[in-house]
């Protein structure tokens, strides 16, 4: 016999609903689940060079031994964002990149226009336990 | 009467608590569930640009939906508007993994391949409730 763990929604019955959206928790779906997150600031000027333009990247170490499935947000002059993303203007092109592997989380930016003094962003990095299995 | 089930966090009563973020379950919030999960495997010939790939992904409905590519011959997991470039810090691109969109019916990966040999690349997509 299988058991199940299910939590509906009000004014659904639990025992007859099958729509996942009516059901706060069914044991029948998968969900994220946190391994770690934290933050960490970059603050970079045109003395840190990046392929044609500047920048930095720094990482975390996970140690999972696999891919796991992470979000970065970032924090910049422009706003917040999700990683990664392209912003474009009149004179300036700019990526804040991520990549994973099976042991580090990698982010960055690569600022591919002029400027002068320093500019920080700052990263928000979710590490799940969620195996991409790639 | 009505009912909750709730696990707290270390160091939270979970009789008193009322900052969600201080729990590992409150049957008051929904959890964002994941009702579908796969892999895709292709390859791209080089110089092309934004092409797509879709499969069927069998639901009523049109899923929120995310995805992981890996080129195949590389160690990195990229994330949908990302460009791999090798080494990291050049400019010298691996492969685009340009976007991924669901409709009624597929699940669509656009990917852009501007080096000069075909890249094969597996994606783990995973589709989401919708909690509309």
């Amino acid at each position: 016999m299988t058991y199940k763990l299910g939590i509906s929604k009000s004014g659904y019955n639990v025992l007859t609903e099958t729509n996942p959206n009516n059901l706060i928790f069914s044991s029948d779906y998968n969900t994220l689940k946190y391994y770690t997150s934290g933050s960490a600031t970059i603050t970079f000027t045109t003395s840190n060079r990046f392929g044609d333009g500047y920048g930095k990247f720094t990482s975390i170490t996970h140690n999972l031994g696999y891919y796991p499935y992470v979000e970065v947000y970032v924090s910049d002059w422009d706003g917040v964002f999700p990683v990664p993303i392209r912003r474009t203007g009149a004179s300036v092109f700019y990526q804040h990149f991520v990549y994973v592997s099976t042991t580090t989380l990698y982010f960055g930016i690569k600022y591919s226009s002029s400027f002068s003094g320093s500019k920080s962003c700052t990263y928000y990095y979710f590490i799940y336990k969620n195996n991409l299995n790639l | 009467m009505s009912y909750k089930l709730a696990v707290s966090k270390y160091g939270y009563s979970v009789l008193t608590e009322t900052n969600p973020n201080n729990f590992i379950f409150n049957s008051d919030y929904n959890t964002f569930k994941i009702i579908g999960s796969g892999t895709y495997s292709n390859s791209i010939s080089s110089s092309t640009y934004f092409q797509t790939f879709s499969l069927s992904h069998g639901l009523s409905y049109t899923p929120l939906v995310h995805a992981f590519c890996k080129e195949n011959s590389t160690s990195y997991i990229l994330l949908p508007n990302e460009r791999l470039t090798s080494p990291m810090v050049s400019d010298i691109e691996v492969i685009r993994f340009e976007y991924v969109e669901a409709n009624s019916s597929s699940i669509v990966f656009c990917l852009s391949n501007p080096s000069y040999s075909s890249k094969s690349f597996t994606i783990r997509y995973l589709l989401f409730e919708v909690p509309l």
